[in-house]
């Protein structure tokens, strides 16, 4: 018996290889095809001593079956194992029971269980049974649909690295935290306190976008993207904290120096300036009437420039309060005509390069008349500017008043 | 007409009244009624509107008005500008209402030494050596100037008349001079009989004055004489017990005067001068300057010594002293001095306009 089991093993374990290479299904092939087969692990159940140089040959042929006609996958190792079948032989020569009894291996629930007789055990005279038996086990453990197992999860993860590497690169952005990236479809990016940003993008591309930081000159890009990673730190030139420069007001043409200083670099600006009727440049009096007595308007507030540093045109509005002093030989003091005022502006500008920018703009004042005793508020001044009393002639809003300007960021 | 032009048309419209309605000029501190120190008060305010084609619009001088009532405080005002061989006068009372009349040129001349009458209008010297009482409206008609160069004379032996002035008081001072001496009388009132003031004349007074002239100088021999003066404003102060007046020498040829200013201590002694240019009498100091330069006009306030007291500032393109006048205050009447400030505003090529404000400043406060 043990002589015949030796001689007839290089056989079977012959045929079983051959058995795999030739009908053996890749468990990767059904899982390409979306279902997982069914694991089965044969084991000998009770086998007469009789039947033990034969049975090793009919259970060979019975995984030979399993592998070619079901859809069901015969493993070597039990723990690999969904099913467990076991086979045996019982009976003597010319009248062998062949029994097969199945069971699942994480549970051990009971799965088909079956016996056919055979009075020989050749492969001819045992071939109902082995057929029986596969379309049994078949029937009983089908293929079940993959879910989320561990070497199925990591053979998709594995392919999509590998896609990634062939189809794109990787555009990585260095900039300031706080910096904004505007992106394409208006996709806003903030840069952290790492100062890096990645983005994969296909190959043989451009990428273009936007960098905004507060206080910095913002930055246009427009990359090219090839096969290899790439990287870009953008240059947020700072801008600059303070300005001078120099209104033209009214039709005197009066020259006003002007100064700025924007604890928000190109969006918030406190500034002032001093408007003098002592520099114009085209007095509004006769060469033989020149005025012995100037005004000196001393104007202090804050501003906002709506848009980006950027930008060609820009708008701003500004809010200023003055005090205005009579000047005059042997003369300094509060003049009586807006003592006090608060002023409106709105300033168009137009950087004409880097730190020149001109502007045009308009400005409206309320002024406080403090007119002397016994004199009528509303004419307090020969020529009274433009407006409207108020209060009594209290206060004046003054019409508005154009005028043009340029600065220079220092 | 379709949405679009009406659209256009409005923008346009907004464009053009935006524009018009603009402060296209700077503002100009050309205050109607500046703005003084404290303690003046202001009284009026004028508007006078005069044309320029010839003679520049300004004060050629102005005095203040006699009347019935002793404390009014009109004045008269008197322009550069020509109306026939007259100038352009203006009685302005109290309420700031101006009445034209011409003035002879010749008082124009002499506003300086111009007193106001205790009738109505106003005394002034007519270059004849005579003052005339000028009248608002009436004409006018000579003070008894005869009768007072008798009494001048009764001072000193020969005398002329140096000068004549009214106080607010209704009391009159004249000046006589003679052979270099000096005597003030006083007469209560004019024309009636003079008295002498101090204990005597000042004698050889004008070599003394003569001798402080810094340019036009002489030692007996040159153009004026030793004793040579032409005497200008003349005034005094009873509170004050001195008699002032201005000293003055010209050179036509070389286009130079010199003036000084001399008070005369009621109590006699020798004369004391200054360069200081008076203006008028306020209490017991005379108001006086050393030159005027708008805007900020400083007024000197002078003692008997004729030393500074005080400063006064008066800020205008241009100003007169007028005098003393009392004025009502909480019911009792309470001396001032009287300013009238001149603003001046050029409204084109020909035209001005010249705002005239009288201000008082309480003696008290000098």
């Amino acid at each position: 018996m043990r002589g015949a089991s030796i001689r007839v093993a290089p056989a079977v374990l012959a045929l079983a290889l051959l058995g795999s290479a030739a009908f053996g299904q890749g468990r990767e092939t059904a899982a390409v095809e979306g279902m997982a087969p069914s694991r089965v692990f044969f084991e000998a159940g009770t086998v007469v001593p009789a039947a033990a140089s034969r049975f090793p040959a009919v259970l060979e042929f019975l995984k030979l079956e399993i592998e070619a006609s079901t859809r069901l996958v015969v493993v070597y190792l039990r723990e690999d194992a969904d099913a467990i079948a076991t086979v045996g032989v019982s009976g003597a020569a010319g009248a062998w029971t062949l029994s097969l009894s199945a069971a699942r291996r994480l549970d051990g629930s009971a799965g088909p269980s079956l016996t056919g007789n055979a009075t020989e055990l050749t492969l001819a005279k045992t071939e109902a049974f082995i057929r029986k038996a596969a379309r049994a086990l078949d029937a009983a453990y089908p293929p079940v649909p993959i879910s989320v197992t561990e070497v199925v999860t990591e053979r998709v993860v594995e392919n999509k690295e590998v896609r990634t590497r062939e189809q794109g690169t990787i555009l990585t952005i260095r900039a300031p935290e706080g910096t904004r990236l505007l992106l394409e479809k208006k996709d806003i990016v903030l840069i952290d306190a790492s100062g890096v940003w990645s983005l994969a993008l296909p190959q043989n591309t451009a990428f273009s976008y936007r960098a905004e930081l507060a206080g910095r000159m913002p930055v246009e890009r427009t990359l090219a993207i090839g096969s290899d990673d790439l990287s870009d730190e953008p240059v947020l030139e700072p801008l600059t904290a303070w300005e001078a420069g120099a209104d033209i007001r009214y039709a005197n043409l009066v020259l006003v120096p002007a100064g700025a200083w924007y604890p928000v670099p190109g969006r918030w600006y406190v500034g002032g300036a001093i408007e003098s009727s002592a520099l114009a440049m085209v007095g509004s009096y006769y060469e033989d009437d020149k005025p012995s007595l100037f005004y000196l308007d001393l104007q202090a507030g804050a501003g906002y420039w709506f848009g980006t540093p950027d930008q060609r045109l820009r708008l701003a509005l500004e809010g200023l309060l003055a005090t205005r002093l009579d000047v005059g030989a042997g003369l300094l003091r509060f003049a009586d005509y807006a003592t006090v005022s608060a002023m409106a502006a709105a300033k168009l500008s137009w950087r004409v390069w880097d730190n020149l920018s001109v502007f045009i703009g308009a400005s409206s004042r309320l002024a406080w008349v403090n007119a002397p005793s016994g004199v009528d508020p509303a004419n307090l001044l020969a020529a009274m500017p433009l407006g409207l009393g108020l209060a009594d002639g209290l206060f004046r809003l003054e019409w508005p008043t154009f005028y043009a300007g340029a600065r220079y960021g220092l | 007409m379709n949405a679009a032009t009406v659209s256009k048309a409005v923008l346009l419209g907004a464009c053009a009244l935006a524009l018009t309605a603009c402060n296209l000029m700077m503002p100009s501190p050309m205050y109607t009624s500046p703005r003084q120190d404290p303690g003046f008060r202001l009284l009026s305010t004028v508007r006078l509107e005069v044309k320029e084609s010839e003679d520049r619009g300004a004060i050629r001088g102005a005095v203040l008005d006699g009347d019935s009532v002793a404390n009014t405080y009109k004045y008269n005002v008197v322009l550069n500008q020509y109306f026939g061989p007259d100038l352009a006068a203006y009685r302005v009372d109290e309420l700031g209402y101006a009445s034209f009349y011409s003035l002879q040129e010749m008082y124009a001349n002499n506003l300086d030494a111009a007193v106001a009458d205790n009738i109505g209008g106003f005394l002034c010297n007519d270059n004849a050596g005579e003052i005339d009482r000028v009248n608002f409206g009436i004409g006018t008609t000579e003070v008894q100037i005869s009768t007072m160069e008798s009494a001048a004379q009764s001072l000193l032996s020969g005398a002329k008349l140096g000068g004549v002035a009214w106080s607010a008081t209704g009391a009159f001072r004249s000046l006589a001079y003679a052979n270099g001496d000096l005597a003030v009388g006083s007469h209560n009132p004019i024309g009636g009989a003079m008295t002498q003031v101090g204990p005597g004349p000042f004698a050889g007074g004008i070599p003394a004055i003569v001798s402080t002239f810094q340019t036009l100088t002489d030692s007996g021999g040159g153009f004026w004489g030793q004793n040579y003066i032409e005497f200008g404003k003349f005034g005094f102060s009873q509170a004050g017990a001195f008699s002032w007046f201005v000293a003055r020498r010209v050179d036509n040829v070389r286009g130079i005067k010199e003036e000084r200013l001399v008070s005369l201590p009621d109590a006699g002694g020798a004369p004391i001068t200054s360069p200081h240019r008076p203006l008028g009498t306020a209490g017991a100091y005379i108001i006086a300057y050393d030159e005027k330069r708008a805007p900020a006009h400083q007024v000197l306030v002078l003692d008997g010594g004729l030393g500074t007291r005080t400063k006064l500032r008066i800020v205008g393109d241009d100003y007169v002293y007028l005098g003393e006048r009392d004025l009502m205050i909480d019911a009792m009447p309470t001396p001032h001095a009287l300013f009238l400030v001149m603003t001046r505003h050029r409204l084109d090529d020909e035209t001005a306009e010249l705002y005239l404000n009288l201000y008082a400043y309480p003696v008290s406060g000098l």
